[in-house]
């Protein structure tokens, strides 16, 4: 069986921990007519795997990865035509990629395994945006009310668009070099945007523009491929949201996955991964 | 290893909600004082104390993951930089001359935010090395500085020359610009003599000179002379000195246009593109003119915050290399170039 590494990329609350629940759990419950299905369980330690599992069944907000406590998860799947592969998934702290913006530095381990994957999967949270709003449109907003302090800059709250952007190009330049075959962009809590009616592109073009024009001059040398993700079901900040999603009579139905057609959503994460992996 | 210290997390609403954002145990959450991690260690810190806390094994292991990899700075470029760039694909360098307080700085970051804001029309965004110094000049003018009003970074004269890099997509070409970075100070010193003016090295190798005219002085009575007589000092001075032999293009770029629209003073800086091709038409390649108006207010402006730039932008893309010597080509505004040969200089 051979080993596949997917680096997975994303700045805090991209949703990179729910992504790998809510995936364990699909292909884990076995449901019928996915892209990859479960393999077999290995001799290794399932306890983060479970754990997450039994978190997010319970609807149940999930902890942040913290720099120094990344987990690897090992999924063994079977492709439509019987061969078997094991996915590898290292789930780094989203604070260490905010620190390859804030910083300019990154770890030696998040540097030799985006080196080493040639399937990249970067999230982005399109729920949570951090806008370049004009201090001319802080003053309307106002409408005559006093501003604060003037606050010095600040790098964490730069635009999302541009932390992002610069997290992918420092992957792919060098000192790190990356070089993936293809990356898949998942915007998460598409819940949140979901209602617009827009296609994945069109979203991230209206949202990140910067992002969106730098993804599509990479897709000269990189298969580029946009996905919207609901991997939670809501934002569980919000406790009417959270019981809602409780209500749901099947966990599955919390997840979605839209390609291009934004009608056309399905609950089979593993569409995403079967094309990274192709 | 337990080091008592303020919270550092300015996103984290722990002392209002009493939510940890970064879902830590108070007691134990770096930021607040709890167990220090790796990553929160300066950079030089000892092997031993990255030891203490880590779970790493081996001297090697730690030594690796306290260093981490050093990633590229992200500001402001360097003249060696430049030259990495230009050997490596096409790259335009580009210089902007203005007298303090013309609009350079507003004119650069009115270009990063064409993108940013996803208003670029033909050419699209395709990576820049120069972000993270994009983000540090658009501060004044965001409102997460807590302004009400639009303000730009003065380049300080400290600083030096320095160049803005922006790679972009044009049709099938893809096009570096060196936006060159200069105080204004220095800027207006070069028409105070040719030894002055000799020190504007990067002149020598730029591809195009973006000469702004100061629309807010236009606008004034008593100043609305300055600004012609400014340039053609600085332009006199710089021709003497040589930096120009190689003919670069010429961009005559009226800034802060929406106070000239307002002013009524958009014939007098037709006059002074006039004047200044009559007087220096022969020493550039091709002379342009434009209006801009790059840190407009969005909503009280007679024009849109960032009129213009598309067009000059286009412009800049579409520069051919120019000449070390040759006849002039004056062109009007959306006419194509004449072909230029290879260029010379120092960047």
């Amino acid at each position: 069986m051979t080993t596949r590494n997917v680096f997975m990329a994303g700045l805090p609350d991209a949703g990179k921990t729910t992504f790998i629940a809510a995936l364990w759990y699909l292909v884990f419950s076995r449901t019928p007519g996915l892209a990859l299905s479960f393999g077999s369980l290995e001799n290794v330690d399932m306890a983060y795997l479970d754990n997450l599992r039994s978190q997010w069944v319970q609807a149940k907000k999930l902890e942040r990865t913290k720099i120094g406590h990344e987990k690897t998860a090992l999924i063994n799947l079977v492709a439509p035509n019987g061969s078997q592969l094991r996915l590898s998934l290292e789930d780094f702290a989203g604070e260490g990629f905010r620190r390859m913006w804030t910083r300019r530095r990154a770890s030696v381990k998040v540097a030799e395994q985006a080196r080493n994957a040639d399937r990249h999967l970067l999230l982005v949270n399109v729920g949570k945006v951090t806008y370049p709003i004009s201090a001319g449109e802080l003053r309307n907003q106002l409408a005559g009310l006093p501003a604060g302090e003037e606050a010095a800059f600040d790098a964490r709250k730069c635009p999302t668009a541009v932390q992002v952007t610069d997290v992918l190009q420092q992957l792919i330049r060098d000192p790190i070099s990356a070089s993936p075959k293809k990356i898949a962009v998942a915007l998460s809590a598409w819940d949140e945007v979901a209602g617009d009616g827009l296609s994945p592109a069109e979203v991230l073009e209206e949202r990140l523009p910067l992002l969106s024009q730098y993804l599509k001059s990479l897709s000269r040398h990189h298969e580029i491929k946009l996905y919207g993700l609901r991997a939670q079901g809501a934002s569980y900040e919000d406790p009417a949201a959270r019981d809602k999603v409780l209500t749901v009579p099947k966990p599955i139905d919390r997840i979605v996955l839209v390609e291009d057609d934004p009608n056309a959503p399905t609950h089979d994460l593993t569409r995403m991964l079967a094309w990274l992996l192709d | 290893m337990a080091v008592a210290r303020p919270c550092t997390n300015s996103d984290c609403p722990f002392d209002k909600t009493g939510e940890c954002v970064e879902a830590q145990d108070p007691e134990s959450c770096p930021y607040r004082g709890g167990r220090v991690m790796i990553a929160d260690l300066p950079d030089d810190a000892p092997v031993e104390a990255i030891r203490e806390i880590s779970e790493l094994d081996t001297e090697s292991d730690v030594e690796m993951e306290a260093e981490g990899l050093s990633l590229r700075a992200g500001t402001r470029l360097l003249a060696a930089d430049c030259r990495v760039l230009r050997e490596a694909e096409e790259t335009h360098v580009i210089s902007i001359l203005a007298p303090k307080d013309a609009g350079k700085t507003s004119l650069i970051a009115g270009f990063y935010e064409i993108f940013l804001e996803g208003t670029a029309d033909g050419f699209s965004f395709a990576g820049s090395d120069s972000l993270f110094s994009f983000e540090n000049l658009c501060h004044l003018s965001r409102a997460a500085s807590n302004r009400t009003q639009n303000d730009m970074l003065r380049t300080r004269r400290a600083e030096g020359l320095g160049f803005f890099h922006l790679r972009v997509d044009h049709g099938d070409r893809r096009v570096g610009l060196l936006l060159g970075d200069r105080p204004g100070e220095t800027v207006r010193e070069a028409a105070q003599g040719i030894g002055v003016a000799s020190t504007l090295q990067e002149l020598k190798s730029s591809d195009a000179i973006v000469y702004l005219i100061d629309g807010a002085l236009l606008s004034n009575l008593e100043t609305r002379h300055l600004p012609l007589s400014d340039a053609e000092a600085i332009l006199e001075t710089l021709s003497a000195a040589g930096v120009l032999n190689h003919r670069p293009s010429l961009a005559l770029v009226l800034t802060k246009a929406d106070v000239v629209e307002t002013a009524g003073g958009g014939a007098q800086f037709e006059d002074i593109v006039q004047s200044l091709k009559d007087r220096f038409g022969d020493r550039f390649a091709v002379v342009e003119s434009f209006r801009t108006a790059a840190n407009a207010d969005s909503t009280d402006a007679a024009l849109p915050r960032g009129h213009g730039l598309n067009v000059l932008m286009v412009f800049l893309l579409g520069l051919k290399r120019p000449l070390a010597s040759g006849g002039a080509a004056c062109i009007e505004p959306g006419r194509q170039y004449s072909r230029f040969g290879r260029r010379g200089g120092a960047i």
